[in-house]
């Protein structure tokens, strides 16, 4: 990973990291949220493939009838 | 005046529970820290994504301190309000929706207060999760470019505070007037734009629309001169306190006593 290192990491980890909390939330929501099993796979695969936008997407549209 | 503290706690209750109080902090501060981040990388960033053609020559000026975070204050103005006003575009619909709105108001709870508790939830949440992505900015900018004066910081995000309060009164406001959340959420983002476009439009001859508000939120931080700065304050205060007002107003009519 060359790019990577052209990176400061002290700079991307907060980054990282706050990522990984609204990735974590939404999964830990979209558990504890009664729905069918297909649903549920299919959120989860939104929010852990899609960056950033996945589990926005979850927290505005997935919730609607929670 | 008890009973709107009492229903303003439920509110932040009620936002903890949906998850909202914790993941909307976490965009913005993903939205101000990422922009300066990707400004200053850009090079590096379209060399990995394949790069540029032999021979192409990239230069970019480099940006000020004031200009990436008013580049990010655009991000904030775009996904942000968005974000927040689809975040909250429920709240009385909801409600509804669930029925826990008559058993709450069966009570001797004001209408007025109940709506008015929503209303300055928004705008709590709005000044919060502002105010971290804001700080988070200003200190990637800080280590990457420089710093902006600390008056210019101030009076900017200030402007833009009001900018954002004037929105979530716009949000309170339709949401009174409209049952669905949806479409609520809709003319609130619609005439938000709408406000900001007529301002810029007559930028010339009327200098104090409360439109403004953001653009000249931005030239703050870009330390560009601004002329009237105080009508645009005052017109923007005005406006979104009456809405604000109006919307209780127009939600406690409603009550049956």
């Amino acid at each position: 990973m060359e790019l990577l290192d052209t990176f400061n990491m002290q700079l991307l980890l907060p980054l990282l990291l706050l990522d990984f909390v609204l990735k974590l939330s939404a999964l830990i929501a979209c558990v504890r949220q009664e729905m069918t099993k297909e649903k549920r796979a299919l959120w989860i695969i939104i929010i852990v493939f899609i960056n950033f936008l996945g589990p926005i997407l979850y927290f505005l549209i997935g919730r609607r009838n929670a | 005046m008890s009973a709107f503290w009492l229903m303003h706690a439920k509110e932040w209750k009620e936002s903890l529970r949906s998850y909202r109080l914790i993941w909307l902090p976490v965009v913005f501060l993903i939205l101000g820290i990422s922009q300066p981040l990707t400004m200053y990388y850009m090079e590096d960033l379209l060399q990995a994504a394949g790069g540029l053609p032999e021979g192409a020559v990239f230069s970019m000026p480099e940006p000020s301190a004031g200009e990436v975070i008013a580049s990010v204050q655009g991000q904030f103005n775009q996904i942000g309000v968005l974000v927040l006003v689809l975040a909250f575009m429920g709240q009385l619909s909801g409600e509804r929706k669930a029925q826990t709105d008559t058993m709450i108001l069966a009570r001797p709870v004001s209408w007025g207060s109940f709506a008015a508790a929503k209303g300055v939830h928004v705008m709590g949440m709005a000044a919060f999760c502002y105010g971290l992505g804001t700080g988070a900015a200003v200190y990637y900018t800080s280590v990457l470019y420089g710093t902006v004066p600390f008056h210019d910081a101030i009076s900017a995000a200030g402007l833009f505070l009001l900018w954002l309060l004037l929105v979530s009164s716009l949000l309170l406001l339709f949401q009174v007037l409209f049952a669905s959340g949806t479409a609520a959420g809709f003319v609130t983002i619609a005439s938000a734009l709408l406000l900001s476009l007529g301002s810029s439009f007559f930028a010339e001859r009327l200098p104090f629309l409360p439109g403004r508000l953001s653009s000249v939120s931005s030239q703050l931080w870009m330390q560009q001169p601004v002329e009237g700065l105080l009508g645009t304050v005052l017109s923007g205060a005005g406006l979104s306190i009456g809405l604000f007002f109006c919307a209780v107003y127009l939600f406690h009519r409603r009550s049956p006593a």
